[in-house]
């Protein structure tokens, strides 16, 4: 998979999840999480910006993150991502319904 | 009930808003274009390389901004254009409706101007009308007895303007005759 700037390149809300999952280990801005993503899925996962930056307000504004602007590793101004009480929450429950969505769709490839 | 008030506050910072999204995504583009000299691209490279890697930016700005200003009045008046297209693909049932519901509002604004007049408004030329009272007259007399009282005669009411004192005026204001035999 190359760059993914449009969220449509996933299954609906798994790129909120993924945001949620990687700012829930510590506060990220923006480039951490992208680099978050890639890391840990072996360069598969490449979020650009445009696909980025619009989820995360989605995610502010349903309040399950919060931003704190801070300084970033070559001293701009960046903001940092952390996970609200309610952030947690929405995690929990959206890991459990992408499991069964995942095993769902793996039930119906598996059928002959 | 949190998303609104969110939705609320950014419409009242919405410039400072735009301002802190670009400045945020620059910072992204750098730290981009600073890790791609470190993996050792020419400096003009790795700024040319992050700025595409960046995608559509006015895009990406357009899309946080229906993030936050949700359904906009744009869309309702969609909404009414669809309604309007689809009552001229069907004539005869956008007629079967102005009717309807033309007859109905009609009908009850005018049934309801009638008991307005009637029963709720006090009859023109009384002052006080809260102090206003109906008196009704029951006859016991034999052949000429009515159960359900009635208005009287011209010949009840000079008997009982005369004979009483603290009512101020008596007035004959029965609007709706009742059939007597």
């Amino acid at each position: 998979m190359g760059l993914t700037n449009t969220p449509s390149d996933l299954l609906p809300g798994t790129l909120e999840l993924l945001i949620l999952k990687a700012v829930s280990t510590g506060a990220k801005h923006g480039y951490g999480i992208v680099e978050h993503l890639r890391l840990a899925s072996d360069d598969v996962l490449q979020v650009g910006e445009s696909a980025l930056y619009p989820a995360l307000q989605r995610l502010l504004l349903s309040g399950w993150v919060k931003g704190e602007w801070g300084v970033s590793e070559n001293n701009r101004r960046a903001r940092y991502y952390t996970l609200t009480a309610a952030g947690r929450r929405q995690l929990a429950a959206e890991r459990a319904g992408f499991d069964r969505m995942v095993g769902a769709v793996q039930a119906v490839l598996r059928t002959t | 009930m949190r998303t609104l008030f969110n939705r609320w506050l950014h419409l009242l910072r919405r410039t400072r808003h735009d301002a802190d999204l670009r400045e945020e995504m620059e910072t992204h583009r750098s730290l981009r274009q600073a890790q791609l000299e470190r993996e050792g691209t020419s400096p003009d490279e790795a700024a040319a390389a992050s700025r595409r890697a960046q995608g559509n930016v006015t895009l990406a700005r357009e899309d946080v901004r229906d993030v936050w200003v949700g359904p906009t009045i744009e869309g309702v008046w969609q909404d009414v254009r669809g309604g309007i297209r689809a009552l001229r693909r069907k004539p005869a049932f956008a007629a079967a409706v102005v009717a309807t519901l033309g007859l109905g509002i009609g009908g009850t604004t005018s049934i309801f101007s009638v008991v307005d007049g009637l029963y709720l408004r006090a009859p023109a030329g009384v002052s006080d009308a809260a102090s206003l009272r109906k008196v009704y007259i029951r006859r016991d007399a034999g052949a000429m007895q009515t159960p359900d009282g009635g208005a009287g005669s011209w010949l009840d009411y000079r008997a009982m303007r005369e004979r009483t004192q603290p009512i101020r005026r008596t007035c004959q204001a029965e609007r709706w005759p009742s059939v007597r035999s």
